[in-house]
């Protein structure tokens, strides 16, 4: 079975392309253009994995989070932030709370395959 | 124009006298006000306008340069003329004129010519003072905006990066449809440029941190052999590829530095990746020596080498003055500024030495420190941390007496470092044994792991004969609980108050003895 894959970014060009790359891999793509919606697809839908941007409206990738490490039905889905923010802090507080990897903009298609990968092989 | 003066002075001649003096200027024209101490200067210079401060040094309730520093602290932008009676004043007024105070008179043959210089200057002097404080303040103000709009810039260029990146490498893995070879050679072309910009947006970054004076350097004891035989071997297939022959010329032993290791790599990493890119042939020759002060090390290449005009430009931001780099990565012109920062942040210097068709050879240093001074500059380092980060810092010293010998001590070191549990607490050696950084851990904390610690090293002086006739102390020091300084740490630490004693040759003597205070 097509394992599914969670992208909650609010860039639709950014998740256009990628959801052709992850498609043509053979991957289930679902994709949220905010926190809020991000959290409920997960709930609703129950990924495998979920790539996860920081900068959004309406609750951003931090914010969103800590809710998904915390509700009993998302808390093992593996987060994989991906994000433009490049500074330390950004990715120290993501690893606090909770995220599994963390990918920065621009990345190598080969890299993020690699990841997905590693967490659901 | 008026001047409001205020003048400070207790004896009433010598204020009936500068009266006198002031009513004859008349340009500015002079609104005088005197108090006779100093109380009732400061009150008044809080009420505000008050142009010109003329002060006595000896007043009843305040004398000498305590005078002009009360002054100073009310009233930081109103300038000060000091009035001095005697010649040990005089001196005084000297140093009052290095800490800020305008100017100074002697009381007895100061005449109105003088005094209506003096004050003219003063006034003139200090607004311009004035003016450029502010053009100051104005100005880090933008460096600050400067740093703000850099970091934002750079994350907001990488999303659009992202994307463009993406749809190129989508058409060349054919997932939107076949592409030809020649249209794959664009493309690649396209992407590598694409990455060029994408390392740009990193080493502006990093160029933007530096020049604020924020990167924070995460020091440990480092061993710059080991540091380089990791990067080289990163570079190993490139350099296959090209031709390049690498070598490493470096001691057997450890190059012990306290540095950051990320840093040390990206220095490496730029110096390496550099020379590279500039040779095609020959080789990469990497030495690592021990001077008396420092580490050196050389990166040499057989490249074609730097021109004598373009050498004192080296290290100036994107400056690539025709070196055209042969294929592989293209520069982003920042690479040796940043390598040049990152070495003098570490207290290190960076020099090159080129000649054209022969070689260039990039030379820095790293400052070694005895034993003695790298526990201190670590308990430094820490104490600074817990004072950014308000939390408290401890300190655990294993003192050895008498003094042992260096395995002994390598022994209790690992002892010690496979008893720690979380990954900031650092072993460092010190002259007489192993100390303990303990970050972000309070009294408690220290207690319970000198209480961990101390049943584990009681056990291995037991069963160790080279520990024969040693005696083992163990203390600790909490920051800021037991002592505030760097130096008064260390020594609250030094009086261990849990003696261990070493092997005995009559298995039955082996105790712990003294206070048990844990």
């Amino acid at each position: 079975m097509k394992k599914r894959i969670l992208l909650i970014d609010d860039e639709p060009e950014f998740v256009e392309l990628i959801t052709l790359r992850l498609e043509a891999n053979q991957y289930e793509v679902m994709a949220a253009s905010n926190g809020q919606e991000g959290f409920n697809k997960a709930l609703s839908e129950k990924p495998d994995l979920i790539f996860l941007d920081i900068m959004m409206p309406r609750k951003n990738g931090l914010e969103l989070l800590p809710q998904l490490k915390q509700h009993e039905q998302t808390r093992l889905i593996p987060v994989i932030m991906l994000t433009a923010k490049a500074d330390t802090r950004s990715m120290l507080e993501s690893q606090k709370l909770g995220a599994t990897d963390y990918l920065i903009k621009p990345f190598d298609s080969k890299e993020l395959l690699a990841v997905i990968q590693r967490y659901v092989p | 124009m008026t001047l409001r003066v205020l003048h400070l002075e207790d004896n009433p001649d010598d204020a009936f006298l500068i009266k006198k003096s002031l009513a004859q200027v008349l340009d500015p024209t002079i609104e005088l006000e005197q108090v006779d101490h100093l109380g009732a200067a400061l009150k008044r210079l809080a009420q505000g306008g008050i142009d010109l401060v003329l002060s006595d040094l000896k007043l009843p309730d305040s004398t000498g340069l305590d005078t002009f520093r009360s002054l100073r602290a009310h009233a930081p932008h109103t300038p000060v003329i000091l009035l001095t009676g005697t010649f040990g004043e005089t001196q005084l007024a000297l140093e009052a004129l290095q800490q800020g105070a305008q100017d100074y008179l002697f009381k007895h043959d100061m005449t109105t010519a003088l005094l209506e210089r003096s004050v003219r200057y003063a006034v003139e002097r200090k607004r311009a003072e004035e003016a450029l404080r502010e053009a100051n303040t104005r100005l880090q103000e933008l460096a600050v905006l400067k740093d703000e709009l850099v970091a934002n810039v750079s994350h907001e260029l990488r999303t659009p990066l992202a994307i463009t990146r993406e749809g190129i490498s989508l058409m060349l893995d054919e997932v939107a449809g076949p592409t030809t070879d020649k249209q794959k050679k664009v493309l690649i072309t396209a992407q590598s440029n694409i990455d060029r910009l994408a390392r740009m947006i990193n080493d502006l970054l990093d160029m933007s941190k530096l020049e604020a004076g924020k990167v924070r350097l995460k020091r440990a004891r480092v061993d710059l052999v080991a540091c380089v035989k990791d990067v080289l071997a990163t570079f190993e297939s490139q350099a296959t590829a090209k031709g390049v022959a690498l070598r490493a010329d470096v001691p057997t032993q450890e190059a012990t530095v306290y540095a950051d290791a990320d840093k040390l790599t990206q220095v490496l990493t730029n110096l390496i990746g550099n020379a590279l890119k500039f040779t095609e042939r020959g080789h990469i020759t990497i030495s690592v020596s021990e001077g008396p002060e420092d580490i050196i090390c050389k990166v040499q290449d057989s490249g074609k080498g730097i021109a004598k005009e373009h050498l004192p430009e080296v290290f100036s931001k994107f400056q690539q003055f025709g070196r055209v780099a042969g294929a592989g990565e293209k520069g982003t012109g920042l690479g040796l500024a940043i390598t040049k920062g990152l070495i003098e942040l570490h207290g290190g210097v960076i020099q090159v030495e080129s000649e054209v068709n022969t070689g260039t050879t990039f030379m820095f240093t790293l400052p070694t420190y005895s034993i003695e001074a790298l526990l201190e500059r670590q308990v430094k380092d820490g104490i600074q941390e817990a004072v950014e980060n308000s939390s408290r810092m401890s300190l655990l010293l294993v003192t050895c007496a008498p003094e042992s010998v260096e395995s002994v001590v390598d022994h209790l070191q690992a002892l010690i470092k496979s008893g720690l549990c979380r990954k900031d607490d650092t072993t460092i050696r010190t002259p007489e044994g192993v100390a303990v950084l303990l970050p972000d851990c309070d009294q408690m904390g220290v207690l319970s792991v000198k209480t961990r610690l101390v049943p584990t090293i009681q056990d291995w002086i037991v069963h160790e004969p080279m520990t024969e006739g040693m005696t083992l102390d163990v203390g600790c020091a909490t920051y800021p609980d037991d002592a505030k300084g760097m130096k008064e740490l260390i020594a609250w630490a030094q009086q261990g108050t849990t003696k261990l004693n070493g092997a005995d040759t009559t298995p039955s003597a082996k105790r712990i003895t003294g206070a048990h205070a844990l």
